[in-house]
C-alpha cells in the first residue's frame, strides 16, 4: 500500500485519451456498423438531411448529390480493421462556379457532454478518404455558437485510392459560445466546396464560422466526382490510434439517443412501407370515434424530448392503420412527449370496432 | 497542428491493450456527466439520502449540510480532463462535540458484480478535493457486512485549492462476508468526521471490524463555514492512478439507471405537482367510471432488483393519478407485476371519469444499494 498525495498526475502524458470506455467521440464513424436507421440511399437529400446515423449534409449550391452506403472500404491490411462499407457522396449535377455564399459539407454534431472528453485540450481526427478528384480539401471544427472555428487542410494525392488522413487540433479556446451539456458541443465538417464567405486561415482557432480555406478544391465541379469517407475517429491527444471497434449493440444504443424508429432496423422509415413489424399497436376497446393509443417507450433516454413523426404502414399517410379491417384508422398525434417515452394517440374513426388490431410506425428525432 | 497523411498506421502494436471496457468502477464520478437525476441541490439531507446519482450522504450527529452540484472543478491542465462541475458539501450547522457514534461522510456502494473487477487484487482510488479546511482526512472501503475495513488517510495541504489524492489499496481478503452478486460489493466512504466507535489507529491494512476513519481525522463539520468539494472520483484495478476515464453521458446515465429511474425529463427534479407531464405514464380512458385501467412502464435497463416505486401526480400535490382532461386528482396508483424490467401502473379511476379522458402519473423506481 502506498499513498501519493500529488497535485500533479504524472501519467497524463503517457495515458492521455487511451483509457476510455469509448475513445472515439464520433458516433457511427465506421459505416459498416453504423446502423443507417434512415436508409442506405439518399437521392438529392435536402440541406440539413441526415443520412448515415449522426451524419448530415448541409449545402448552398446548385449541385445535387446522391449519398449512399457504399460497399467499399480500406482493406484490413491498410486500416488494421476489417470493414466493408463507406459513406459515398456522388455528384449528380455539377456546380462549376462556387459563389461566395456556396458550400457543401458533410458533418457530425457532437453533443456537449461528449465534447468534454476533448474540450480545451489537443485532439486528433483521423479518417480514410477516397475521391475521384484530387487536391486540397478541408475539415472544420465549430462550436455551438458558430463563433469559433478551426479549419485544417488535407491533400488527396491519388484519384480513387484510399488514403488515411490525420489532423491534430490544438486545444479549443474557452472564449466563444460553447455548450458542454446537451447542445452542440462541436460540429465536425468535411467540405467538398466552400465559397469565400466561409473561408479562413488554416490551423488555428478563428473567431467566426468557417468551413474551409481558399485552397479548398471544388469537389462539386463534375457529375463524375465521388467522395467517399470511412473510419472517422476523433480522440483526445496528439496521436491517431487505431480505429476503435465497438459492439454493434453499443453503437445502436449511442445512435438511439438521437434517433429511434419502430421499424425493423433494416427498413427505412416511410409511409406505406408494407411492414407492420415492430409497429406501435393496440386492440380497440371501444367502437367508433374514441381516442385511444399506446405508449412508445424509447429504447434509451433521448438527448431531449424528441420530435415524433408517424407513418401509416400500409397507406401513404400519417394515419393509424386498422389491420383487422384493412383500412385506415384515425389521425395520429402524441401526448406527453418526454425524453423517455411518448403516448401515441389515435382519434379512431367510424368503422373501428372493439378488438380491432390498430397499428402505426413512428420515428423520434432528437438530433443536434 | 500537424497533419500526417500516412496510409499505414504504425501504432497498432503499441495501443492494442488499452482499448478495453470501463476501467472505473465508480459510477458518475465525474459530476459534470453524472446525471443528478434526483436534483442538483439537497438541503439538510438526512442519513442515506441519495444526492448525485450513486452517491449518498451518511450522517449521525448534529451536523447539517447542503449538498449541491457546483460549477467548479480542476482545470483540464491539472487533471488532463475537461470538466465543469463538482459535488459540494457545505456545512450549515456545525457539530463541534463529536460523540463516539457520530459520523459524516459521502459514500458510494459498488455492486458485487462490479466489485469483482477489483476483488482480491490491488486497486487504486484517485480523486480531487478542494476543501477550505486543511488537515488529515480519511477514506475507507468496507464490505457488505461491515466486518472488514480498510482505512487510509490523505492530507489536504492548502485551502480552496484543487489537489489530487491517490490511494493504493491491497487485495481484499477472502475472509469476511462479501457479496459478489447484486448486493453491496464494496462501500467507499469519504469521511468528514467520525467518532471513536468508528475510528482506528491501524491504517492501510484490511482489518476485522467496521471502521470509517483514523484517530487523526479532523472534524470537518466543526464550523458552518466549512465547504468540501469532490471531483473526478475513480477506482481502478492495479497500482497506478491513470487519468480519469471519461465515458459518454448516455452510458453514465444507463449505468445509473440500473439503480434509479424516473419518468420525468432528465432536467426535471422528481416532485409532486411539478407542472411537467412530459414523459409521464399516460393512457386514455376506454371504460368510464370507477373501473380499473392503467398503463405499463418499461425501464430502459434491467434494474438491480425489482425497485421500490413512488408515484407523483404531475399537476397536484399528490402521489395519485391525475386526470388531465378533468383537472382532477383521483386514485392512488397500484402496481401490478412489478419486476426489474418494468411495471404496470393501475388506476381504479373515478366515477366522474368519462371516455377519452387523459390520465397521467410520474414514477420513480429505486433499486439503490
Amino acid at each position: 500500500m502506498s499513498i501519493n498525495n500529488s497535485l500533479n498526475n504524472t501519467f497524463i502524458t503517457d495515458y492521455n485519451g487511451l483509457n476510455k470506455l469509448s475513445k472515439n467521440i464520433i458516433i457511427g464513424g465506421n459505416f459498416t456498423t453504423n446502423p443507417w436507421q434512415r436508409g442506405v440511399s439518399f437521392v438529392t437529400p435536402l440541406t440539413g438531411a441526415y443520412t448515415a446515423d449522426r451524419f448530415k449534409v448541409d449545402y448552398v449550391t446548385t449541385a445535387t448529390t446522391t449519398i449512399t452506403q457504399a460497399a467499399d472500404s480500406p482493406t484490413e491490411t491498410q486500416a488494421f480493421i476489417f470493414s466493408t462499407q463507406a459513406l459515398s457522396t456522388a455528384i449528380t449535377a455539377a456546380d462549376a462556379a462556387i459563389a461566395a455564399g456556396d458550400f457543401y459539407i458533410i458533418s457530425q454534431a457532437i453533443e456537449g457532454y461528449n465534447f468534454t472528453n476533448i474540450a480545451q485540450r489537443a485532439f486528433t481526427l483521423s479518417f480514410w478518404v477516397k475521391s475521384v478528384k484530387t487536391g486540397i480539401y478541408c475539415v472544420s471544427f465549430r462550436n455551438s455558437g458558430s463563433d469559433r472555428s478551426y479549419v485544417a487542410e488535407y491533400t488527396i494525392n491519388t484519384t480513387n485510392t484510399w488514403e488515411k488522413k490525420t489532423i491534430t487540433v490544438t486545444a479549443s479556446p474557452s472564449a466563444g459560445t460553447w455548450d458542454y451539456t446537451t447542445g452542440v458541443g462541436l460540429s465536425v465538417s468535411f467540405a467538398l466546396a466552400c465559397g469565400a464567405t466561409f473561408q479562413t486561415t488554416a490551423n488555428a482557432w478563428q473567431t467566426g464560422n468557417f468551413y474551409g480555406t481558399a485552397n479548398q478544391v471544388n469537389g462539386l465541379d463534375s457529375n463524375t466526382n465521388v467522395f467517399i469517407l470511412a473510419l472517422i475517429q476523433i480522440e483526445s491527444g496528439e496521436v491517431a490510434t487505431p480505429f476503435e471497434q465497438r459492439m454493434e449493440a453499443e453503437i445502436i444504443k449511442d445512435c438511439q439517443r438521437y434517433f429511434q424508429k419502430t421499424f425493423p432496423m433494416t427498413t427505412a422509415p416511410a409511409q406505406a412501407s408494407g411492414t407492420q413489424l415492430g409497429a406501435i399497436q393496440y386492440r380497440a376497446i371501444l367502437t367508433g370515434i374514441f381516442a385511444n393509443g399506446q405508449t412508445w417507450d424509447f429504447a434509451s433516454i433521448m438527448r431531449v424530448a424528441p420530435t415524433i413523426t408517424y407513418f401509416n404502414p400500409i397507406s401513404a399517410n400519417t394515419n393509424w392503420y386498422n389491420v383487422t379491417l384493412a383500412a385506415d384508422s384515425g389521425a395520429s398525434s402524441s401526448l406527453n412527449i418526454g425524453d423517455r417515452a411518448a403516448f401515441a394517440s389515435n382519434a379512431q374513426v367510424v368503422g373501428d370496432t372493439a378488438t380491432n388490431n390498430i397499428t402505426i410506425h413512428a420515428t423520434a428525432s432528437a438530433e443536434l | 497542428m500537424a497533419i500526417n497523411d500516412s496510409i499505414n498506421n504504425a501504432f497498432a502494436g503499441d495501443y492494442n491493450a488499452p482499448n478495453k471496457s470501463s476501467k472505473n468502477i465508480i459510477m458518475g464520478g465525474d459530476f459534470t456527466t453524472n446525471p443528478w437525476q434526483r436534483g442538483t441541490s439537497f438541503v439538510s439531507p438526512v442519513i442515506n439520502t441519495n444526492v448525485a446519482d450513486r452517491f449518498a450522504w451518511a450522517v449521525n450527529g448534529t451536523a447539517v449540510v447542503t449538498i449541491t452540484k457546483n460549477a467548479d472543478s480542476p482545470t483540464a491542465a491539472q487533471s488532463g480532463v475537461f470538466s465543469t462541475s463538482c459535488l459540494q458539501i457545505a456545512v450549515t450547522t456545525a457539530d463541534t462535540v463529536i460523540a463516539a457514534t457520530d459520523f459524516s461522510f459521502l459514500r458510494q456502494r459498488i455492486e458485487g458484480y462490479d466489485f469483482c473487477n477489483i476483488a482480491q487484487r490491488n486497486f487504486t482510488l484517485s480523486f480531487w478535493v478542494n476543501f477550505n479546511k486543511t488537515g488529515i482526512y480519511c477514506i475507507n472501503v468496507r464490505n457488505s457486512a461491515g466486518d472488514r475495513s480498510f482505512v487510509s488517510e490523505f492530507t489536504v495541504n492548502s485551502i480552496n485549492t484543487w489537489e489530487k489524492k491517490t490511494i493504493n489499496i491491497s487485495p481484499s481478503p477472502t475472509a469476511g462476508t462479501w457479496n459478489y452478486t447484486n448486493g453491496i460489493g464494496l462501500e467507499v466512504d469519504f469521511v468528514l468526521m467520525a467518532g471513536s466507535t468508528f475510528s482506528t489507529a491501524t491504517l492501510n491494512v484490511w482489518q476485522t471490524g467496521n471502521f470509517f476513519a483514523s484517530t487523526n481525522q479532523v472534524n470537518g463539520v466543526d464550523s458552518n463555514t466549512n465547504i468540501f468539494k469532490f471531483a473526478l472520483i475513480q477506482i481502478e484495478a492495479g497500482d497506478k492512478a491513470t487519468p480519469f476515464e471519461q465515458i459518454s453521458a448516455e452510458n453514465v446515465l444507463l449505468n445509473c439507471q440500473r439503480y434509479y429511474f424516473k419518468t420525468f425529463p432528465q432536467a426535471t427534479v422528481p416532485a409532486q405537482n411539478s407542472g411537467v407531464v412530459l414523459g409521464a405514464c399516460t393512457y386514455i380512458v376506454q371504460l368510464a367510471g370507477a373501473t380499473n385501467n392503467g398503463q405499463k412502464i418499461r425501464y430502459p435497463v434491467r434494474m438491480r432488483t425489482a425497485p421500490t416505486t413512488a408515484g407523483f401526480s404531475p399537476l397536484s400535490a399528490s402521489a395519485n393519478w391525475y386526470n388531465i382532461t378533468r383537472a382532477a386528482t383521483t386514485s392512488v396508483a397500484t402496481t401490478i407485476n412489478a419486476t426489474d424490467r418494468g411495471i404496470y401502473l393501475s388506476n381504479a379511476q373515478n366515477a366522474a371519469d368519462v371516455l377519452g379522458n387523459v390520465y397521467a402519473i410520474h414514477l420513480t423506481a429505486t433499486a439503490e444499494l
